[in-house]
């Protein structure tokens, strides 16, 4: 078979991607995503959430402690608190924080604590192996060295380690956006799947899938800001852009609100089950 | 960017020396310590692929199941046992007979039993019949995996399954190198993974631990017949199969612990 190095690829699909983006907006990037994501992942009473703690009935219990890296808004911690013993979440963006908190408050959750730090920042051997559930939701996209930060995923594991990718595509009517914006650009690449999946395998490990359906819905309002602040990545959002978005989202909503269907894929394996790495 | 690789036209190339070397007249042969190793493992990996169906709430007690290259029933026992009703498909005659004395050994009433090919089965005729259509240890024997993968769709309303050994080529990797054969090996499982997903079929997946009990007879027969399918085995052959496989039992038992794995997939939601 032609050999394929998965890290190699991650990193090319990685830097193609940053080739496009006009910017890095950092963090402050997801301070400012906080209100629409929060609205986002609340949709159904934490329904993606509710998914993924469900395909992982067979490893979490009551005794369980959670890592969850790149908590969002508290994506997992509302719904996992729930189920567990506690959940940690790491979250570098201080208006995630916020959202966390006020989420948990109003669903009564206590059991969390939360670092407020990059996940790339943090020392594992204060933590590991502590938790029997590391996890972390769409977040790998944004590290470089894809393997290394699996690793540091597993170090701080005793049990298992999980990832939720995106496996969803770009609607048609979002391509067309796309266009209609930048023109000729080739939009960027975030996926994630199956990538994860064949990194994972050919270094050893065994994961299984869970491939999980949800909804998302936010506000006419949320959705347009949402847009706004992905484009900006990308270009100067001009007032003729703003009203390109404003006319999509107005178009694909309705009753005020804005709906997509999202797939997502669960990835979860056990960290002490692992082969020599596949030849 | 991730599609760099054509899995299915490299499955192709990979299989389809494999399997033409794996007829219907190979299996008549093999059904003797086939059948020895699947009762010998009390219908260990069928029975385990029943229980991820049922943990994942998907297996109902009206369900009808399709099983594609039964066997001796490895698949079709465990599953009869559970359900309405169970057709397996099975191409060799020695398999067959096999699998009606161990269903009629466990008092098993509900499989009917198809004495054919799969490819040449006439799938319209069978278009949305089963709740579950399985497909276990057989994928290989298939180069033009696309098109029975439309089939296995045609013929479910419900779900359809892959079941193959991961990595399982290491495990027989070394008995090749003593025999200086060199058959292609292929992960079947990472390849299935990746046909389904270039085919917007987006599978879910269960890796589990099988283990393959055997009376030492039934793995020394089952080693000349595997030998058998590159050139004639001879004494020296004969030996070193012997020293293996009595180096590897215990109690006149060859035992081999191994992985399969179980992707699953709605096929009413495929895009096929």
């Amino acid at each position: 078979m032609q050999k394929v190095d998965w890290e190699v690829l991650w990193k090319k699909i990685y830097e193609e991607r940053k080739k496009v983006e006009s910017k890095d907006p950092g963090i402050e990037y997801w301070d400012k995503r906080a209100e629409d994501f929060s609205e986002s992942r609340r949709t159904n009473d934490y329904e993606y959430g509710r998914k993924v703690l469900k395909a992982l009935y067979e490893i979490i219990n009551s005794d369980s402690e959670v890592l969850d890296i790149g908590a969002g808004p508290g994506t997992f911690v509302i719904p996992f608190a729930k189920k567990v013993k506690k959940i940690t979440a790491v979250e570098p963006s201080k208006e995630m924080v916020g959202r966390i908190r006020k989420n948990a408050q109003e669903e009564g959750v206590e059991n969390f604590e939360i670092i407020s730090k990059v996940w790339q920042e943090i020392s594992i051997s204060d933590h590991a192996p502590k938790y029997n559930l590391v996890i972390s939701s769409i977040v790998l996209w944004m590290f470089e060295n894809i393997w290394e930060e699996l690793e540091r995923m597993e170090q701080a594991s005793k049990e298992y380690c999980c990832v939720v990718t995106g496996a969803g595509e770009w609607n048609g009517e979002e391509q067309k956006l796309w266009h209609k914006i930048m023109g000729d650009v080739q939009k960027p690449d975030y996926s994630e799947f199956p990538l994860i999946y064949n990194l994972l395998y050919s270094k050893g490990r065994y994961p299984n899938v869970d491939i999980i359906h949800y909804d998302s819905v936010r506000s006419i309002e949320n959705k347009i800001r949402h847009r706004k602040l992905f484009f900006e990545k990308y270009i100067e959002v001009t007032p003729d852009i703003e009203q390109m978005i404003e006319d999509h989202v107005l178009a694909k909503s309705k009753g005020g609100k804005y709906r997509e269907e999202g797939r997502a894929a669960v990835i979860w394996w056990n960290v002490q089950e692992t082969e020599e790495e596949v030849k | 960017m991730q599609d760099i690789i054509n899995w299915e036209r490299e499955w192709e190339e990979k299989t389809i020396d494999t399997s033409k070397v794996s007829g219907t007249d190979y299996w008549n042969k093999r059904a003797e310590d086939y059948a020895n190793y699947i009762k010998t493992s009390d219908y260990n990996h069928g029975r385990k692929i029943r229980a991820i169906f049922e943990n994942a709430d998907i297996l109902k007690p009206e369900f009808e199941v399709l099983d594609i290259a039964a066997g001796p029933g490895s698949v079709s026992i465990p599953f009869a046992e559970a359900v309405n009703k169970v057709t397996s498909i099975e191409p060799a005659i020695e398999m067959v007979k096999h699998l009606i004395k161990n269903a009629q050994e466990r008092g098993i009433e509900n499989i009917e039993v198809i004495n054919k090919k799969w490819e040449e089965v006439n799938e319209a005729e069978f278009e949305k019949k089963f709740d579950l259509v399985v497909c276990s240890h057989a994928s290989w024997q298939f180069p033009n995996i696309g098109e029975q993968l439309i089939r296995m769709n045609r013929v479910s309303r419900g779900y359809c399954c892959f079941a193959n050994g991961v990595k399982s080529n290491d495990e027989f990797g070394e008995m090749y190198r003593k025999l200086g054969i060199n058959p292609e090996s292929l992960d079947h499982f990472i390849y299935l993974f990746n046909i389904l997903y270039q085919r917007g079929i987006l599978a879910n997946v269960r890796i589990f631990d099988v283990v393959m009990r055997r009376s030492v007879n039934s793995a020394i027969s089952m080693w000349e017949l595997l030998l058998s399918k590159y050139r004639e085995p001879v004494d020296r052959d004969k030996e070193i199969i012997r020293k293996h496989v009595y180096d590897n039992s215990d109690n006149g038992i060859y035992e081999k612990k191994s992985k399969m794995a179980v992707m699953w997939w709605k096929a009413a939601a495929s895009n096929n």
